[in-house]
C-alpha cells in the first residue's frame, strides 16, 4: 500500500512537470528581450539575423516551437544554448554537482542546528535559555540570506578576512575533477588538501543559505515539542522515570518532528532558490549563477533547461519529505 | 499493616497571571501495603492534582505549599530529583486514564513496554522483549508477539489499558496510582479491566490509590475508600462501613446520587445544592484561617 502511495504521488509529478515547462516557454516568449539581439553586434545585417533566427528555429510559430521543443525535450534533449553554443543538458550536468554539494550542505547545517536549538529550547522551557533563543531565532528569520551573504563578505571576509569569500576552491590548487562533485570525489581519492578547501569556501555561502532555513525549522519543532510534551503520553513516561531530556529525546522528538518536517519542507524550497542569489554573490561556480547569466543573455534553451531541473529538484524533495513522514509517522501508512 | 504511603497535610495551590487558587487543603491519607483505597470526588475535587503530586507530574503553575508524602518511610518531596525518578516506574506507577492517548503513537508497543524494564531492572534490549512478551500474557492479550510489533493505533481500547496496567506493573511496584483508568472504557471492558487490575493486585501485593468519581467502581476494586471535595478529605473508611453507615452528609448525598438497580426502592437524588454550598463555605474557612496563621 505504501509502495502504491509513493508510486502515484511520482506518477502525479508528471503533469506538474508539463504545467512547468508550459508556464515557462509561454513566459519567456512574452517578455520583452530578443535573444539574436543580445548575442549580435550593431553591425549584423538585417539578413545576418534572419539567418540566425532560422538557426536557433526562432523564426517559427510559437506553437510550432513549442511541439518542437517538447519533443525534444520527450528524447532528453534541452537544445542548444544561445549565448554558449553548448547543449545545455551537458552544461547544467556540469553544473548541477556544485549546486547539489553546496545545497545538501546547507540542509545539513540548517537541520542539525535547528534541531539542537529547538531541543536545548524546549528542555529550558520558560527559562532564560528559551528566552535567547527565541529572540535569536526571530533576528534570523527576519533577515533573508543574501543579507547574511553580504554582512558575511563584510565582517569575515574585509574587515577580518580570515574567510575565502569567492569561488570554489583554493586558485594556487590543481585539481581535475571526474564527476564535478569536487567535495566527495576529492575525499574519496585522498586529496584532503582540495576537501578542505571546498569546504572552507563552502562555509559562508552554505551558512547564509542555511540560516533562515534553520531559524523557521527550530521555531516550528520547539513549538511542536512543547505541545508533546505536554501530551498523557509525555506524562506516563516521565512516571516510567524517564528524565525530562530522555522524554525529549525518546519520546516527544518524533512526534515533535512530523509537523515541522512538513513545514520546513516549504522552507526548503526557498533555500534551493535562494542558490541563485548566493552563488551569484560569492562567485560560487554553479546553477544558480549560470541561471543568470542565461537570463541576463536572454538565452531562452538554458533558461529553461535550467527552471526545469530546478523543478525537478522542487518535486523530488517534496517526495522526499513525504517519505520522511511516512516512515517517522506509522499512523500513515495504512490506508 | 504497616502504610507504604502517608500523606499528611498537604496543601497545594495553582498560581497563574498573579492569582492563587488553593487545590487541595491539608490533605492527610494513609494507604497500608497491599490496599487497593478508592479515592472519590466530583470534576475539580482535587483528586486527580493528588495523583500527580505522588508522581511528580503537576503541571508547571501548581506549587505545593506545605506537608509531606511519606514513601516507604521516605519524604518524596524532599528527595533529589534523581533519586525521585529511582522511584518512579520502579516503586510508584501510574495507570493513566485515557488509554488512547497515554500511549505514544509512533512508538511499537514493545518498546514502550520495555522502557521500565531496561530502565529499572537494567536488561538488555532482547530480554526486555521476551520479559514484555510475558507480561502482555499476564495481562492476557491474545498474540503477545505479535502485539510487540503494533503501534497503538493498531490496538482497541481495552487493549491499549491492558498495554498501560501492563506498563504499571512491569518492575513489581509497591504503589500504583490509578487515575481515572476504567473512565473511558464502556461497561463490559471496565469490568473485565476492574478484575485483571485486582487479580495482578492481589498476585503482586501492589498497593492501589485508586481514583475515581464512580462508587460502583469503588464497591467492585476497594478495601477503602476516602471522600474528597474542594481539596479536603471528608472521611476515610472501609467500604463496607461508608457504603453501609457514611458519617458524613456529602457521603450519604453522593451514595444518593448513584443510580442503583439491585435496589428497587431507592430513588435517584442529585446532590443538594445547599451542601455544595456549606462544603464551599467551609473550604473558604479554611483559605482564612491559613491567611490569618500566616498573617499573625
Amino acid at each position: 500500500m505504501t509502495t502504491r502511495y509513493l508510486l502515484n504521488r511520482l506518477l502525479l509529478a508528471l503533469p506538474t512537470l508539463f504545467g512547468v515547462v508550459t508556464v515557462v516557454f509561454i513566459l519567456l516568449r512574452v517578455v520583452p528581450g530578443d535573444p539574436i539581439a543580445m548575442m549580435t553586434g550593431p553591425g549584423a545585417t538585417p539578413e545576418d539575423i534572419q539567418h540566425l533566427r532560422a538557426h536557433y528555429g526562432l523564426d517559427r510559430s510559437l506553437s510550432a516551437q513549442f511541439v518542437i521543443y517538447l519533443g525534444q525535450l520527450a528524447m532528453g534533449d534541452l537544445g542548444t544554448s544561445i549565448s554558449l553554443r553548448q547543449d545545455v543538458g551537458e552544461l547544467i550536468l556540469g553544473r548541477l554537482p556544485v549546486t547539489l554539494e553546496l545545497t545538501v550542505f546547507a540542509m545539513l547545517i540548517a537541520i542539525g542546528c535547528g534541531v539542537c536549538l529547538a531541543i536545548v529550547g524546549s528542555y529550558w522551557r520558560s527559562r532564560w535559555p528559551e528566552a535567547i533563543i527565541d529572540s535569536v531565532i526571530g533576528i534570523i528569520v527576519a533577515i533573508p540570506d543574501f543579507l547574511w551573504a553580504l554582512a558575511f563578505i563584510l565582517i569575515l571576509g574585509v574587515v577580518i578576512p580570515v574567510m575565502p569569500i569567492f569561488g570554489r576552491l583554493d586558485l594556487a590548487l590543481e585539481y581535475q575533477s571526474y564527476t564535478e562533485f569536487y567535495l566527495i570525489e576529492s575525499a574519496l581519492r585522498g586529496r584532503f588538501d582540495v576537501t578542505g578547501s571546498v569546504l572552507w569556501h563552502m562555509i559562508l555561502p552554505g551558512v547564509a543559505l542555511a540560516l533562515p532555513l534553520m531559524a523557521v525549522g527550530a521555531r516550528v519543532l520547539k513549538s511542536s515539542l512543547n505541545v508533546e510534551m505536554t501530551q498523557d503520553y509525555a506524562a506516563l513516561a516521565h512516571t516510567k522515570g524517564f528524565s525530562r531530556l530522555q522524554v525529549i529525546l525518546k519520546e516527544a522528538l518524533r512526534n515533535a518532528l512530523i509537523p515541522a518536517v512538513t513545514l520546513t519542507g516549504v522552507q526548503l524550497t526557498f533555500l534551493i532558490g535562494g542558490t541563485v542569489l548566493i552563488e551569484r554573490i560569492f562567485g560560487y561556480p554553479g546553477l544558480g549563477n549560470m541561471a543568470i547569466d542565461a537570463v541576463i543573455n536572454r538565452d531562452l534553451p538554458l533558461i529553461q533547461g535550467i527552471i526545469i531541473t530546478f523543478a525537478i529538484i522542487f518535486i523530488l524533495v517534496n517526495f522526499l519529505i513525504d517519505l520522511i513522514n511516512t516512515i517517522l509517522n506509522p499512523r500513515l501508512r495504512d490506508g | 499493616m504497616s502504610a507504604i504511603l502517608k500523606i499528611s497535610q498537604l496543601s497545594l495551590c495553582l498560581r497563574y497571571a498573579g492569582i492563587s487558587e488553593r487545590i487541595l487543603r491539608g490533605i492527610s491519607l494513609a494507604i497500608d501495603s497491599g490496599e487497593v483505597h478508592g479515592l472519590v470526588g466530583e470534576s475539580g475535587a482535587g483528586k486527580s492534582i493528588l495523583g500527580q503530586t505522588i508522581l511528580d507530574i503537576l503541571p508547571r503553575i501548581a506549587v505545593i505549599e506545605s506537608g509531606t508524602i511519606d514513601f516507604d518511610g521516605q519524604n518524596l518531596l524532599r528527595l533529589a530529583p534523581t533519586q525521585r525518578r529511582g522511584l518512579l516506574g520502579s516503586e510508584i506507577a501510574l495507570i493513566p486514564q485515557d488509554p488512547m492517548t497515554a500511549l505514544n503513537p509512533v512508538r511499537r508497543i514493545g518498546q514502550q513496554l520495555a522502557d521500565t524494564l531496561v530502565l529499572h531492572l537494567k536488561l538488555n534490549r532482547k530480554d526486555a522483549l521476551d520479559r514484555a512478551c510475558e507480561l502482555l500474557e499476564e495481562v492476557r492479550i491474545k498474540h503477545p508477539r505479535r502485539a510487540l510489533r503494533q503501534y497503538p493505533h493498531e490496538l482497541s481500547g481495552g487493549m491499549r489499558q491492558r498495554v498501560l496496567i501492563a506498563i504499571a506493573f512491569s518492575c513489581k511496584p509497591r504503589l500504583i496510582v490509578a487515575d481515572e483508568s476504567t473512565t473511558a472504557l464502556d461497561v463490559s471492558v471496565q469490568r473485565q479491566i476492574l478484575r485483571l487490575i485486582r487479580e495482578l493486585q492481589v498476585s503482586s501485593g501492589t498497593s492501589i490509590l485508586f481514583i475515581t468519581h464512580d462508587l460502583g467502581v469503588v464497591a467492585k476494586i476497594c478495601d477503602r475508600v476516602s471522600i474528597i471535595h474542594s481539596g479536603r478529605i471528608l472521611e476515610s473508611d472501609a467500604v463496607k462501613r461508608i457504603f453501609s453507615m457514611p458519617e458524613h452528609e456529602y457521603t450519604r448525598a453522593l451514595l444518593k446520587a448513584t443510580p442503583r438497580y439491585d435496589h428497587g426502592k431507592h430513588q435517584f437524588r442529585p446532590i443538594p445544592k445547599a451542601l455544595i454550598s456549606t462544603l464551599q463555605l467551609e473550604a473558604k474557612e479554611y483559605d482564612r484561617r491559613i491567611r490569618d496563621s500566616v498573617d499573625a
